[in-house]
């Protein structure tokens, strides 16, 4: 997939590209939250991992603002801040997911291999044993 | 012509006149207004033969009799004696009081009862005398009238000076808590916006272990767990603290015994360094609309507390947290006991009164549990305790599973 991790804390930004990179997808990071909206219009993403707490943006608003501008754009929200009240808001509005701070990476897994199979991107290879593969090779 | 006293009047006059002097010792010496209305009635009913006396005291801050109405009420705003002998005859007389009281008045003699600068201070009432009254009588009465006036004046100064003094230092010790409750709420946001910035690193520290730990073998793969383990750890506690620091927010579903664990997770040093043994029994409890920040506070405040009471336990004392659900209130139960010394009984009507603590000087606010049960009561629960002193407290926090089912 195509994943563009957008977070104002850099050593947490450029950590998930990695991880996201090591599980086999095609990772970017941006960290200014306002240069989303025109990197999306030029390219398309599979997924946004957006953090919620930026200083520029409201990450609500910026989460069904992404889902205007790129309706096949899914988004997962990663934040220090996410419990039941911010989860359901962000569903809401339109998010996929919303994930705490410091990330479950064997949840994460999950979240991506359904997503993937939301997308219809893994017909021939189930998702997870893909990734396992990679993790432990 | 000389006038013969016979033996009896002279026995009576000399036993009043010593009636009069310990009348008038005994006013100076009480200050306090009660006692010395007893004094003033247990006299003059040895010494004047009605059936009722009363002592009408007049309210200096209403500047009047509070019963202004009646015969006393009439004497005090008159500044004039009264002497009625048919007080159903008297249109001034309040029958509603009789009634009141399953009395019958026949006659009334009422005295005003001046302080030294003339001013009104109370009304002197007898009721139904059992023979008239002779002018030794009205005599003794007069004289105690003098007494009384200037022993309820000098008690209306000592309780304005004691009230002031009082209030002064009340007033005193509100503004030092409350001086050091807004020093600790800025102490709170100081320490949220820390931890705040503590949580982001932290996380990053994790996710680079989780990645660490995909790309090496053992037995680095243990440490680096080990060390995620531990960062997570210090994690846990910032959050945590964050959650308690935080003001009073939003209600949410929460799981109870989760928060309950969290809490006392943050006092596990205090607990073992006083050798306080935890015992938690915990039931399952269904999801309850909380707000979380909230309820751990109150969690925090009575667990301090009976930390505080069982770590005085020589030893080291226990405390247990249970909870339960009653699902035919709907409502879930929260017990935290100590096996420490208890609440003293003279205390036990006021430990939720703000402000209140019995705490050495400097070491408590009095707000914990004030604010503990403004907060319970916020979520339509109840906190309220048990104790018999030397055998522990147990403080309960009922919550209605939902909002507002009590």
């Amino acid at each position: 997939m195509k994943i563009l991790v957008v977070d104002d804390e850099p050593d947490f930004r450029a950590m998930l590209r990695e991880w996201l990179f090591r599980q086999g997808h095609d990772a970017h990071d941006v960290s200014d939250e306002r240069e989303v909206l025109k990197i999306l219009q030029q390219s398309h993403y599979d997924l946004v991992t957006l953090d919620l707490m930026m200083p520029q943006a409201n990450g609500l608003t910026l989460v069904s603002q992404i889902r205007n501008v790129s309706p096949k754009t899914q988004v997962i929200v990663v934040s220090g801040e996410a419990d039941v009240r911010v989860a359901v808001e962000v569903i809401k509005a339109g998010a996929q997911a919303c994930m705490a701070k410091p990330v479950e990476f064997e949840a994460f897994r999950e979240e991506l291999t359904r997503l993937k199979n939301t997308l219809g991107l893994n017909s021939s290879v189930p998702g997870r044993s893909v990734v396992s593969d990679v993790a432990t090779s | 012509m000389v006038t013969a006293i016979d033996s009896k009047s002279s026995a009576t006059y000399v036993r009043r006149l010593e009636h009069l002097l310990d009348a008038s010792r005994l006013l100076n010496s009480t200050l306090e207004l009660s006692e010395l209305t007893e004094i003033v009635l247990r006299i003059v009913q040895d010494e004047i033969p009605v059936d009722r006396c009363t002592l009408f005291v007049v309210d200096r801050k209403q500047k009047l009799l509070r019963l202004f109405i009646g015969l006393g009420g009439h004497a005090a705003v008159t500044g004039e004696p009264l002497d009625i002998e048919d007080a159903y005859a008297d249109e001034r007389f309040q029958q509603k009081f009789d009634e009141q009281f399953g009395y019958r008045t026949k006659d009334a003699l009422c005295l005003p009862v001046f302080n030294c600068d003339g001013v009104i201070v109370g009304v002197l009432q007898l009721l139904n005398r059992t023979r008239p009254l002779n002018r030794e009588d009205k005599e003794f009465l007069d004289s105690m009238c003098t007494y009384l006036g200037l022993a309820l004046h000098n008690a209306w100064v000592h309780r304005e000076l004691v009230e002031s003094r009082k209030a002064e230092q009340e007033l005193r010790q509100i503004r030092d808590r409350l001086e050091q409750a807004e020093k600790l709420s800025a102490m709170n946001e100081l320490v949220a916006g820390i931890i705040h910035e503590m949580k982001n690193p932290l996380a990053v520290a994790i996710g680079y272990c989780s990645l660490m730990e995909e790309e090496v073998t053992a037995p680095v793969t243990e440490r680096v767990s080990k060390v995620k383990t531990a960062v997570a750890q210090a994690l846990k506690v910032a959050k945590n603290f964050l959650n308690f620091a935080r003001s009073a927010g939003e209600r949410v579903p929460t799981d109870v015994n989760s928060l309950i664990t969290q809490t006392t997770e943050l006092l596990t040093y205090d607990f073992r360094s006083r050798r306080v043994k935890l015992v938690c029994e915990l039931d399952h409890l269904p999801i309850t609309w909380v707000d979380p920040g909230s309820i751990q506070q109150v969690l925090l405040n009575l667990l301090k507390n009976a930390h505080q009471a069982a770590g005085d336990k020589a030893g080291g004392g226990t405390i247990s947290i249970r909870s339960s659900h009653n699902s035919e209130r709907s409502t879930i139960r929260i017990e935290i006991s100590d096996d420490g010394p208890g609440i003293p009984a003279e205390v036990q009507s006021r430990i939720f009164e703000p402000f209140f603590t019995t705490k050495p000087s400097g070491s408590g606010t009095g707000l914990g549990l004030a604010v503990s049960k403004r907060i319970i009561e916020a979520h339509w629960g109840k906190l309220t305790f048990e104790s018999t002193p030397g055998q522990g407290a147990t403080f309960i926090i009922e919550l209605p599973v939902h909002e507002s089912t009590f």
